[in-house]
């Protein structure tokens, strides 16, 4: 197998000042180029924050308390502000949820594209701005010359997005990690902004690492999923085996609690819930910390945190996990 | 025939924002059956916000009507709409924003009922509680202020507030998009099995056609400030008469990796 593009090792985060209360609670994964790998959970569940951790952007009130993060097999320097410059935007780019806020409202956003360009390459400045109109006419905005020394207040919130996502590609990084970046947009922008990415993924062969808590979404255009749940990976399977054969109990109530309408139109209108809610990080549970959820939850699972297991690229960290279906 | 709860007839609001007017609400009619979920779905700034707003009597209409139970309310000023206020009730989308974090749940709860002084100042605290109970909230949180609840524990306060004064109509609008999915499911559901249990009727504002599709009778379409179509739930989903519609659910991802990707989201057209 070659050599993943990003390997996430065992990281784990915690509260500065509070030793012991975890974020998150020894998370690995890896993503390979070209590829999408959708990170799932709901909110408090770490997703974000392991984004945060892999840009080198952590608040100030957490803190790496273990494991690491490799770009191509060399460890990043999370932890250290100015090498991670070098790092952003280059090796891996990223888009967030609320492009208004991604962008500064007193500047062009032509100007803001070129400053990452700048930032980061030695270029003179008529073949920079000549990059931005280029990267602005690649995402699809109409009359990207004028737009260019457009203010953020004039673009709708789709616009924003593609210029967003034209700065976290200015200087062709091999990752693009997009923290949901359609949360904000009406479901017809959406859809025509994972078109964009997905095209973009194609010609540049960029791996994409996409965080939502859309599993709509995430059917259509991951390759594969991981699955989080207060601070620790559930279950990780290629997409069809996941929607298909879900294994950990949460992967299954997520599933059943989301809307659809072959479903309803199969048994009598209520969503199926998950009871309960998502136990709080100072919550000192020895076991499992979906069993005060789960139907399966056995005294084992109260007891002890179960280890991932793995059949193949299927992996699910539970002791009672959900019988397996027959893929056809 | 029966006359319907909510009747609204060729309904305008316009008003002005810096120096332009603005028309939100375009000749809108409606109507709403007794005990019937009527979903109002539609794109940010199609205006679905404003018509609540209009029907709640926190915006006034340029014309138009608005009858509730076959009296007009549209345009009332304060001081008669309190009348009204008691059966149209709101659950807003914010369960942050919406709760004053200075009051403990069961004065937010009772409050409803302190304004319109409605039973005995004693036992109102015992009606905030029963409410508490019927949206699963325990009642000995009662002493606790907003900011110690979850979104969805929220929510569910939103909703006894609302409750509290046995309205016959609830608006909500977007009552869930603020939270999990998880959370999003037992809160639909406890709106359902409140509607049930009280006779509640529904005006249920949403962007998301594929959720109320899961539990709305009926849905209406609202496109630049105009119904654009109206049908049963399953119809408008399966058999979509508007282009706007027929554009929305080309759009929408189903959660389910048999169905064919949305022609919105496949690049091999490229």
């Amino acid at each position: 197998m070659t050599t993943p593009i990003l390997a996430v090792e065992n990281l784990q985060i915690s509260v500065r000042k509070k030793p012991g209360l975890l974020i998150l609670r020894g998370v690995s994964f890896t993503v390979h180029a070209g590829e999408t790998l959708a990170i799932v959970g709901e909110s408090g569940c770490g997703k974000s924050m392991t984004s945060l951790a892999i840009m080198g952007l952590l608040p100030d009130a957490v803190e790496r308390t273990a494991g690491s993060v490799r770009f191509k097999g060399r460890e990043l320097p999370i932890t250290d502000n100015r090498a991670m410059r070098k790092v952003r935007a280059v090796e891996i780019g990223m888009v967030f949820q609320e492009p208004m806020a991604a962008l500064d409202p007193l500047y062009p956003v032509g100007k803001q594209v070129l400053e990452v360009i700048e930032e980061h390459e030695q270029l003179p400045r008529e073949m920079a701005w000549k990059r931005v109109i280029d990267l602005l006419t690649k995402v699809d905005l109409p009359n990207p010359e004028a737009l260019a020394w457009s203010y953020p207040h004039k673009l709708s919130g789709g616009q924003l997005q593609r210029v967003v996502i034209a700065m976290a590609l200015a200087c062709n990084p091999d990752v693009l990690i997009a923290d949901e970046p359609t949360t904000a947009l009406d479901v017809t922008v959406q859809a025509q902004i994972m078109r964009l990415l997905k095209r973009l993924q194609r010609d540049t062969g960029v791996a994409i690492v996409l965080i939502t808590h859309n599993l709509g979404l995430v059917a259509h255009t991951a390759d594969r999923v991981m699955v989080m749940y207060a601070g620790n990976k559930a279950e990780e399977a290629p997409t069809r085996d996941l929607f298909l054969s879900p294994r950990h109990p949460y992967s299954r109530g997520l599933l059943d609690a989301t809307p659809n309408p072959e479903r309803a139109a199969a048994g009598g209108g209520v969503l199926r819930e998950i009871p309960g809610t998502v136990p709080s990080i100072a919550d000192p549970m020895p076991g499992c910390r979906f069993a005060p959820r789960c139907p399966n939850a056995s005294d084992l699972c109260r007891a002890r945190v179960p280890e991932p297991t793995f059949e193949g690229a299927h992996g699910y960290a539970c002791f009672h996990p959900v019988a397996r279906e027959t893929l056809t | 025939m029966t006359t319907p709860l909510l009747r609204i007839d060729n309904l305008h609001v316009s008003f002005r924002v810096g120096k332009e007017m603005i028309h939100p609400v375009r000749g809108i009619s409606l109507q709403l059956e007794r005990g019937e979920t009527l979903a109002l779905v539609g794109e940010s700034g199609c205006g679905k916000t404003t018509l609540a707003r209009t029907i709640l009597g926190l915006q006034a209409p340029s014309s138009g009507s608005i009858e509730y139970e076959g009296n007009d309310i549209a345009g009332l000023d304060r001081f008669r709409l309190k009348r009204y206020r008691p059966h149209i009730q709101c659950v807003f989308q914010d369960p942050f924003s919406s709760l004053n974090p200075r009051k403990r749940v069961e004065q937010l709860i009772r409050e409803p009922l302190d304004i319109h002084q409605i039973g005995e100042a004693s036992s109102r605290l015992k009606r905030a509680h029963e409410m508490m109970e019927r949206v699963g909230l325990p009642t000995d949180w009662g002493r606790r202020f907003p900011h110690e609840f979850s979104g969805g524990q929220r929510q569910r306060i939103g909703i006894a507030r609302a409750l509290v004064m046995q309205p016959d109509l609830l608006i909500c609008d977007e009552p869930v998009s603020a939270l999990d999915v998880s959370i999003q499911a037992q809160i639909v559901n406890l709106l359902w099995e409140l509607k049930r249990d009280m006779g509640l009727s529904y005006l249920f504002i949403s962007h998301d056609l594929m959720l109320v599709e899961t539990f709305a009778d009926r849905v209406a379409m609202m496109y630049k400030g105009e119904i654009v179509e109206t049908g049963p739930a399953r119809e408008v989903w399966s058999n979509p008469q508007h282009a706007f519609t027929r554009r929305m659910i080309d759009a929408i991802p189903v959660p389910d990796v048999t169905r064919p990707t949305p022609p919105a989201f496949r690049i091999d057209a490229d």
